[in-house]
């Protein structure tokens, strides 16, 4: 039985990572792009195409710089034998549902770069792991107020009083539910 | 326990003698702590109590309303809180004038405005400004599923979180899609209803959210009844005024998802209520180990009810009552507190009943005031 052909993820600045194909597929762009590249797992590659078999697949991420990926891998790595449930439906209970304590603890990074692997995982299209990003944000702003929220965020106010208030005044009720 | 509830505490035990010849401090420092208390008795309606407090703050110092005054100010954060660039105003000082301000077409000017940094010093390049819209939706989606004032607090904070978090059109979706399937309706022809929501909103889930009456599930209705009641002058007085009582007396709604309710009509205020209004409140009672002889006594008014709403905001509540083999039947109309609060009161149309006979009846509104919503902290 011939040996799996190595995969090798090239950040946007030249670093190589090798990893595992169960790994490497969290990402669903990388998963689709594999389906073209390689036989379904656990299949044997056809014989006709042996000449490419021991040659790396490489996969550039121009948007994605080393010190994001190691994050991003680290993250598929844990999940790596987890089947996350399909994704489509249900959509308001996934937003809904309290964030996952390993997650909540592997996003407990600096503001940027938690916004730099919400957007690797926005790329690499990684619902899970956006999800869990954009809770960690989510979970930021609750239970602050306007003024506290743009003092986490560090950005100004930049309303006129007149318009604060009459946008207050006629918004304010949706809040109740 | 909040501060105020131990000031009053301390005060109770002491008597006006007391207060005068204590040894740490004077008769206007306690005139004043008085006076607080009475304040925040009124702002409740215990107007009995409120009226006692300030009686006896006045007999200490008769211008304690002054030093009130002067302290209220004193307590306010100081005017400079924003840096330098803005305008610097406090809206309890100065009154807006906002009838020029059209919001819809306020936030619609927001579209390609971006975040400022509050703080260039901090960082010259603004982290979350990396995010594109896309993003910044999801999250506001996120709050606004799992706690609606964050929404509205993160939506409050600048320009483009406005624009994003109040103007798009998928967000009122999404809320319409939290609140209406939520709410308990009569048993009807739900194709009619449909036919007439189709017709009557169409996609536009704001104006439906305006428009369209519902219960929230989030918090307590109240209602504060005070009464005044006129008595007899005593024989042989010669007063010119005849004495009278005030009474206050509050009714508590909470609504479930399932249809079902919890009423309590008592002269409990919502401070000692509202924490332990919840469908295991007989739990909550035992827990805080709340004196069995009064406290215990009001809660064993707390009954469950069952309620449906229709599409016009007519809602009806039938549950037991204090007479045993009775049903009573409340119906009320959900409707808005003033032009800015929506769905925001239940008005009373009818107290009715069915006493053991099965002969229905109905109770005088008289004094009967609406209630008001007041979201859970």
């Amino acid at each position: 039985m011939s040996k799996e052909r190595q995969i090798v993820i090239i950040t946007s600045d030249g670093d190589r990572f090798t990893v595992e194909r169960k790994v490497a597929e969290k990402s669903i762009l990388i998963k689709n792009m594999l389906k073209n590249l390689l036989p379904p797992e656990g299949e044997e590659p056809d014989s006709d195409e042996d000449n490419e078999d021991n040659e790396p697949i490489e996969i550039p991420t121009q948007n994605v710089r080393s010190a994001v990926m190691k994050n991003i891998l680290e993250w598929c790595e844990h999940y790596k034998d987890y089947n996350f449930p399909d994704d489509e439906q249900d959509d308001d209970s996934k937003k809904s549902a309290p964030i996952d304590p390993w997650d909540s603890n592997f996003l407990n990074v600096d503001q940027e770069m938690l916004y730099e692997i919400i957007l690797a995982a926005n790329y690499l299209n990684i619902k899970p792991l956006l999800n869990a990003g954009c809770k960690v944000v989510a979970e930021m702003i609750r239970g602050k107020s306007p003024e506290e929220i743009r003092k986490t965020f560090n950005i100004v106010n930049d309303f006129t009083p007149e318009e604060e208030a009459a946008i207050r005044r006629e918004n304010e009720w949706a809040e109740d539910r | 326990m909040a501060e105020i509830d131990l000031i009053e505490k301390r005060l109770r035990c002491l008597s006006l003698a007391d207060m005068r010849s204590h040894s740490s401090k004077t008769a206007s420092q306690f005139a004043l702590e008085l006076f607080e208390v009475a304040a925040s008795k009124e702002r409740v309606g215990l107007l009995t109590d409120a009226v006692e407090f300030y009686r006896m703050a006045y007999k200490l110092d008769d211008k304690v309303d002054l030093k009130y005054r002067k302290k209220i100010f004193e307590d306010l954060p100081p005017l400079e809180k924003r840096k330098d660039g803005i305008p610097k105003v406090d809206h309890r000082f100065k009154k807006l004038d906002l009838s020029k301000i059209r919001v819809r077409k306020t936030l619609a000017s927001y579209k390609n405005c971006q975040f400022e940094p509050l703080d260039e010093s901090l960082s010259p390049v603004l982290a979350i400004s990396v995010l594109p819209d896309e993003i910044l939706m999801k999250i506001m989606k996120i709050l606004l599923l799992g706690d609606s004032p964050s929404w509205f607090n993160f939506s409050m904070s600048c320009k483009k979180c406005a624009y994003l978090g109040l103007y798009d059109g998928t967000i009122w979706r999404l809320l319409a899609r939290i609140v209406y399937p939520h709410q308990v309706y009569q048993k009807g022809n739900n194709r009619d209803y449909r036919v007439y929501i189709r017709k009557q909103w169409g996609r536009n889930y704001l104006k439906m959210l305006n428009e369209r009456p519902f219960i929230k599930y989030r918090g307590v209705y109240i209602s504060t009844v005070i009464l005044q009641k006129e008595g007899g002058r005593g024989e042989l007085s010669s007063a010119w005024t005849a004495p009278f009582r005030i009474i206050t007396y509050y009714r508590y709604l909470r609504f479930y998802e399932d249809g079902r309710c919890l009423k309590l009509l008592t002269i409990l205020e919502p401070k000692k209520v509202i924490p332990r209004f919840k469908q295991n409140w007989r739990g909550l009672i035992k827990a805080d180990q709340v004196d069995e002889n009064t406290i215990g006594k009001e809660w064993q008014r707390v009954y469950e009810g069952a309620f449906t709403i229709n599409l016009q905001g007519d809602l009806v509540i039938e549950s037991d009552g204090a007479y045993p083999d009775w049903t009573f039947t409340d119906k009320l109309k959900i409707v808005n507190g003033g032009r800015y609060s929506r769905h925001h009161k239940l008005m009373w149309l009818d107290m009715g009943y069915k006493n053991k006979h099965g002969e229905p009846g109905s109770f005088s509104l008289e004094g009967e005031k609406p209630y008001v919503f007041n979201r859970d902290k």
